[in-house]
């Protein structure tokens, strides 16, 4: 009985006054509980053995008038909350209204695609059209080219065949194994003087020793300009 | 100026992105043009995207709006849906103010839509209003009004009980 109470006793700093003990206040008068609550595994208390609760007793009329207004209220409060959550469902994506929007859109985006599909078919006739004409550019340019190439080949071959004809021609002149000795005789039979000058007149005086003194006038020679 | 940066720096200017009417429909989530850089067909896409795109990327800041160049012979617009679904739109020879007003018709949202919702951000900016989402949330803040009968008490001519009571 006593450890018991000691036990119980020590509950104290737990039980309420260890705020006390954190101010460190000190209470003039305290007051000290035995416990807050009997424990669960004691008996029932010899007093309290044969106790027979008593039932409350509620008027009839009082009951009767707060069951009405209680009612009268959960209606109201019912009414209140159903109105909005309806609102909430007609404001929602998958209400009737959403879903016909939603079918509106799908028809306006095939409309849409119809209509980019007409304006897809235009813009490719206008690029067929196009893709023809620069075809065709492109045919002409490449046949004048041909044109020219050919052209231009001819030209060679007539330079070409100009040049062996000259060529033959000055071939007449050339001086081979056949003709040397005879050019070698011709070329000692004719001796060609280099030695002259010139006036500013043009007239010729032949011979390395000639003074422009020594030439009468009237028998100087001009010089003949080779075109 | 340190800020006129580009070859037409009026394209960067508030104004103008703000006068773009190419606001696209929210199915819409990638915008994609394909052009080269040279060809006279293509001269058309090349100046709707010098011209245009800021604008549309400005007003479909959750689009993704890109260009692909010199890929492909002819030029031509790529809309990717949400549903996976793509529209081809051909931009061959067409100049930037007919292709502007094609993708209005096409892929755009209608007029009456954007009015709606034209309406609907005013009445939320609207400085005037005061409850939830508002900067103020009580009229008795405003001064002026009548002030919180939390605070100060409401004379006895404006409480119920005193106008109703039956004595």
């Amino acid at each position: 009985m006593l450890r018991s109470m000691n036990t119980l006793g020590c509950s104290l700093k737990y039980s309420g006054l260890h705020a006390l003990n954190e101010l460190r206040i000190k209470p003039v008068c305290v007051q000290s509980v035995r416990w807050k609550r009997k424990p669960r595994w004691l008996p029932v208390a010899k007093s309290k053995q044969f106790r027979v609760p008593e039932r409350p007793k509620f008027d009839e009329g009082e009951t009767l008038e707060l069951r009405r207004l209680y009612d009268r209220y959960r209606t109201h409060l019912r009414a209140v909350r159903k109105y909005l959550k309806q609102e909430f469902i007609d404001l929602s994506a998958s209400s009737s209204a959403a879903l016909e929007g939603t079918q509106n859109e799908a028809e306006e985006h095939q409309l849409c695609l119809k209509e980019n599909e007409e304006w897809n078919k235009q813009v490719a006739l206008l690029r067929e059209q196009r893709l023809l004409q620069e075809q065709e550019a492109r045919r002409e340019s490449i046949l004048a080219k041909l044109v020219a190439a050919e052209e231009r080949q001819k030209e060679r071959m007539e330079k070409a065949e100009e040049m062996v004809r000259e060529e033959k021609e000055r071939a007449k002149f050339y001086i081979t194994a056949d003709n040397i000795d005879k050019a070698i005789e011709d070329a000692l039979a004719s001796p060609v003087d280099h030695n002259y000058a010139i006036d500013l007149e043009g007239h010729i005086y032949r011979g390395h020793k000639t003074k422009p003194s020594d030439v009468p006038p009237d028998e100087l020679e001009k010089i003949q300009v080779q075109g | 100026m340190p800020f006129m940066k580009g070859k037409a720096p009026v394209r960067r200017t508030l104004k103008y992105l703000e006068a773009g009417s190419l606001v696209l429909k929210e199915r819409i989530k990638i915008f994609c043009v394909n052009y080269n850089h040279h060809g006279n067909h293509h001269k058309g896409a090349r100046d709707f995207v010098f011209w245009y795109l800021p604008q549309i990327q400005y007003k479909n800041p959750n689009v993704q709006v890109m260009t692909l160049t010199n890929m492909t012979p002819s030029p031509f617009i790529t809309c990717f849906f949400d549903t996976g679904e793509r529209m081809h739109i051909d931009i061959d020879s067409k100049t930037k103010e007919e292709v502007q007003t094609h993708l209005k018709k096409v892929i755009c949202k209608p007029g009456h839509i954007l009015a709606a919702e034209l309406k609907a951000v005013q009445k939320k900016n609207n400085p005037a209003n005061f409850g939830f989402g508002c900067d103020r949330q009580c009229i008795c803040e405003v001064f002026g009004q009548v002030p919180c009968p939390g605070l100060v008490p409401l004379p006895k001519e404006m409480r119920g009980k005193y106008k109703y009571a039956k004595d």
